[in-house]
């Protein structure tokens, strides 16, 4: 959805593979979105459905071998990130684009020191001289809200905590101040007290420093705390994308149904679960048609045989399902 | 921890474990059947004569009494004296000990200088042709018997193309015109810096082949440990945070990874190292390099206790100390056992 | 809606548990061919064994392998009739060689195994009953391994009467403390597992544990150690041939050839050549295999 200004990061039918002994997989078979500056997207979905593939993708950062970008466009400030050399790729990551990843505690190097990591990025990406440099690593501490910033520089990660490691690495990754931020499932390895702090962190930052953010997750009650719009992803396609509220009051693709479903609320008296059937599929040999056909309520003969295209019901609110056509 | 109460630490257990290294020796050198006496007597001498001998070495004591005066001996400083050569085995060491020294940290220093890059070249190019071909080599230098490289390559080099001499340490017409100061018993070291430099290219070229030679087996491991510990550590977390930070490759691998997987490659080294000390005496033998190993073979096939116990305690107390330095560098690597309280080993 | 689906019965249950495993087996397979190196390996051993076992068949003069002399052919070289010379008795290399190999895969084996006999037991009992037991079985482990292997087998090798099999028990006396630690590093880790546990609960005898439970689980680590070691018994084993507390004469082995072929150089290569061959292959042969085996095995421990 474009605005008045072109957004910050628009992904065009990305398709990453993997060519594994066991077989060919299309991890993401034509995923697209966009992130506007200062706005913070979700993307949800189960493990294994490529949340991480799609983080990994934008960055260039999928292991090659097994995997591979085999198509789609990935526009970062209005360049196509994909057809950039890898050396023009290296000033990107880091310094305009940043990631945070899921497990904290094993993200940071053993055997360097929280200062000694922060000031290598700072003097690789800035070129300022090492006395400067621990002084900014200091000052990025001191904006994620670590407790003593200057004394945690000659910590050695395994001193810290898991919620002071995550603001470590958010502070590695914010230290060039970054126009966009992919959070792949920052607060999963943490505990609940501290998943807030930090979630309430990112939204902070977002404000303060005009960040975009690309939040990961497979916790539905984050993105509806957090996010301002949300893309729904299930086997390796975008099924549903648009506004927060929006979605979360009109679901209209039946995965996204079956997700909040799923989820037990408060106000309703109590009842069983509702369980979206089946499984997720074999991505080595994935249903034809629909993805998702196989566990559908709605499925018809159709949803066999073609992929849905996407559809505007709303302002806001795409759907790839044949339903709304 | 401190570094000193860390090193008292490991220091603690060489004791114990020298002890009964000398029990075990002790007892499997006297399992031997067969009369040292009269291996000394020789053949021609009468029963007098070897009963003569053995009182004087006092072999026909008991078992234990044996022991325990070697013992006290050895822990008063004195190794006994060789059967064979009639020399103090003590200064028979002294004599012998820097040959070997020098080639095994020759040996070894080749092995380390090729072979830590090779490992990285073949870690970061997994299965394609130079990670295949390293392999391979690597493996081929594991597999080859080091006396046979040895005797190929005196074949080739020395005796065909006369490249390089074949025998011992120095060639003795050329110690005759520069004779070398004994300083440190390093030849490579006291020519060097005696500026003996005829003598430093006469030593160069004697030390060379063996050198080789003994370098293929850690070279070899020295490359697979690499490899295998650096491709452990390249699917690390901390890895993909520094690639996402925008570092670039060389620098990840460089400074990143190899730090964290230089850890393992180090025990592997140290005990390679006091391996190589241990069981040099094989291309010792073919090259007539005048060290330890050959020295100890000599006792071992000629049973001559007091060199045996005297060689084999040397062996072991390299090797505790190759263990202890080792130890000791994990410290320095790895923060996390500078910080610990305890160290699990 | 449809009738209910009969439980599986317990043989559903096992099918469907061996198709699984056949699966597992399928792609550690294909991923254990995939590799030129181990593939090479794999055709060296199986090589290895054929010339072995067809020995009489293939050796051109089987007599040459035990004590027939041809005084008045010794030290010949390679030519039609002797393809690898003779030896300073005038036996024909080839055929010794050939014989050797047998010799060679009794080495191998009978020092693995005797050090996995020694070793294993010692290592399981010290991992899992631990404290006082544990240090002491392992402070013997260190003092053994301190006096480096080929030492203390020649050691043990002039001890006995030097011979074949002395030479083997040597070995093995200077290598269970190896697989002892290995083995005590694996159970060490599976002994805080759930399932130990629970075995305790029941009641199961401490022995039993020990042998039932806990070992099956070490079996693929003691594989891919006893793999990657079977080459460097050989080594050591023809090491100790070559300094004359191994194999005797008239026996065909490789080091012992070697050994006596040294005596003869520079003028006489074969001798000294084509034996040392024969012992780079097989030890090639078995470490690459040994090699192939660990990446296989050893991702799946690690998960």
């Amino acid at each position: 959805m474009n605005g008045p200004m072109p957004p910050l990061l628009e992904v065009q039918a990305l398709r990453t593979r993997f060519e594994t002994y066991a077989g060919t997989v299309d991890a993401l078979d034509g995923v697209s979105f966009s992130l506007k500056r200062g706005e913070i997207l979700g993307l949800v979905g189960e493990t294994g459905c490529g949340k991480s593939v799609t983080a990994l993708s934008l960055m260039r950062l999928v292991p090659d071998p097994p995997g591979r970008i085999v198509g789609g466009r990935v526009l970062f400030k209005g360049q196509d990130l994909l057809a950039l050399p890898e050396r023009a790729m290296g000033h990107i990551r880091g310094r305009e684009m940043a990631m945070v990843y899921q497990e904290p505690m094993t993200a940071l190097n053993p055997v360097f020191t929280v200062g000694d990591l922060l000031s290598e990025v700072i003097i690789h990406h800035r070129g300022i001289r090492k006395a400067e440099a621990r002084g900014e690593a200091a000052e990025a501490l001191r904006l994620v809200g670590m407790p003593d910033p200057v004394g945690t520089l000659l910590r050695y990660p395994h001193e810290l905590s898991g919620g002071m490691c995550q603001r470590a690495v958010l502070a590695l990754a914010l230290v060039c101040r970054p126009d966009l931020l992919i959070a792949d499932e920052p607060t999963t390895a943490l505990d609940v007290t501290i998943q807030a702090q930090i979630l309430r962190l990112i939204r902070d930052l977002r404000t303060r420093l005009g960040l975009g953010v690309l939040l990961i997750t497979h916790d539905l009650g984050v993105v509806a705390q957090l996010c301002d719009r949300v893309a729904v992803m299930y086997a390796g396609t975008i099924v549903e994308y648009g506004a927060v509220r929006e979605i979360f009051h009109h679901p209209q693709h039946p995965y996204t149904q079956g997700l909040l479903e799923a989820l037990p609320r408060i106000q309703e008296t109590a009842s069983r679960l509702q369980a979206i059937e089946g499984t997720v599929p074999n991505l080595f040999a994935p249903p034809p048609g629909c993805r998702f056909h196989p566990r559908c309520r709605h499925a018809r003969e159709i949803c066999r045989i073609e992929r849905p295209k996407v559809i505007t019901t709303a302002p806001e609110h795409d759907v790839a399902c044949v339903l709304y056509e | 921890m401190r570094f000193w109460s860390y090193l008292l630490q490991r220091l603690g257990f060489v004791v114990p474990i020298l002890f009964l290294v000398t029990v075990i020796v002790f007892v499997i050198s006297h399992v031997i059947p067969g009369d040292p006496a009269h291996v000394i007597a020789g053949m021609y001498a009468s029963e007098a004569q070897v009963h003569t001998l053995r009182q004087e070495f006092g072999l026909d004591r008991p078992l234990w009494e044996q022991y325990w005066i070697s013992f006290r001996r050895m822990v008063a400083g004195d190794l006994g004296t060789s059967l064979y050569t009639k020399r103090p085995v003590l200064s028979d060491l002294i004599t012998y000990f820097p040959a070997t020294l020098e080639l095994t940290t020759f040996a070894m220093l080749l092995a380390i200088v090729f072979g830590i890059p090779l490992g990285v070249i073949s870690a970061r190019r997994t299965n394609q042709a130079a990670d295949q071909a390293t392999r391979f080599s690597s493996l081929a230098g594991l597999s080859m018997p080091a006396f046979w490289v040895g005797l190929l390559l005196q074949i080739l080099l020395g005796f065909s193309w006369g490249l390089l001499p074949t025998r011992g340490r120095v060639d003795s017409l050329v110690t005759l015109d520069h004779p070398i100061r004994q300083l440190t018993g390093i030849y490579l070291f006291d020519t060097l810096v005696t500026g003996n430099w005829a003598g430093f290219k006469d030593v160069a070229g004697h030390i060379l082949m063996p050198g080789v030679v003994l370098a293929l087996g850690p070279l070899g491991l020295i490359v697979r440990m690499t490899r295998s510990s650096l491709l452990d550590v390249l699917r690390e977390e901390y890895i993909k945070t520094a690639r996402g930070a925008g570092l670039p490759e060389n620098r990840v691998i460089y400074r990143h990874a190899l730090r964290n997987a230089l850890i393992p490659t180090v025990t592997v080294i140290g005990s390679m190292y006091g391996f190589l000390l241990g069981g040099s005496f094989v291309v010792e033998s073919v090259f007539d390099w005048p060290g330890i190993g050959l020295w100890g073979v000599n006792a071992i096939l000629n049973l001559d206790f007091p060199a045996i116990i005297g060689a084999t305690l040397l062996y072991s107390l390299l090797r505790i100390v190759c263990n202890i330095v080792v130890d000791l560098s994990y410290y320095f690597l790895d923060p996390q056992i500078k910080l610990a309280g305890k160290y699990e080993g | 809606m449809d009738a209910p689906t009969p439980a599986p019965t317990w043989l559903d249950q096992w099918w469907v548990g061996q198709a699984a495993r056949l699966q597992g087996y399928r792609f550690a397979l294909r991923r254990f061919l995939a590799s030129p190196l181990t593939v090479t390996g794999v055709a060296v051993i199986i090589l290895l064994f054929l010339v072995a076992a067809a020995a009489p068949v293939l050796a051109p003069y089987p007599e040459d392998a035990g004590t027939t002399t041809h005084l008045a052919q010794r030290l010949q070289p390679p030519s039609r009739a002797h393809l690898l010379g003779t030896d300073d008795l005038g036996r024909d290399i080839l055929s010794r060689i050939i014989y050797g190999t047998r010799l060679t895969i009794q080495i191998g084996f009978v020092v693995t195994v005797l050090s996995l006999v020694i070793g294993v037991p010692i290592g399981a009992i010290a991992g899992f009953l631990g404290g006082k037991i544990d240090e002491a079985l392992m402070r013997t482990a260190d003092a053994f391994q301190s006096i480096p292997p080929l030492i203390l087998a020649l050691a043990v090798a002039a001890a006995l009467r030097p011979s074949i099999t002395n030479a083997m028990i040597a070995i093995s006396v200077a290598w269970w403390p190896w697989y002892s630690r290995v083995v005590r590093g694996q159970v060490l880790s599976l002994r805080e597992r759930t399932f130990v546990e629970a075995a305790r609960c029941v009641g199961v005898q401490r022995r039993r544990i020990i042998f039932s439970h806990i070992l099956p689980n070490c079996f693929s680590i003691i594989l891919v150690q006893a793999s990657l070691q079977v080459g460097n018994a050989i080594l050591t084993a023809a090491a100790l041939s070559f300094v004359g507390v191994g194999a005797q004469p008239p026996l065909p082995e490789w080091g012992l050839m070697l050994s006596v072929g040294r005596g003869f150089l520079p003028e006489v290569w074969w001798f000294v050549t084509f034996p040392g061959i024969a012992i780079f292959i097989t030890v090639l042969g078995f470490n690459l295999l040994g090699d192939g085996l660990r990446d296989i095995l050893d991702p799946r421990l690690r998960r």
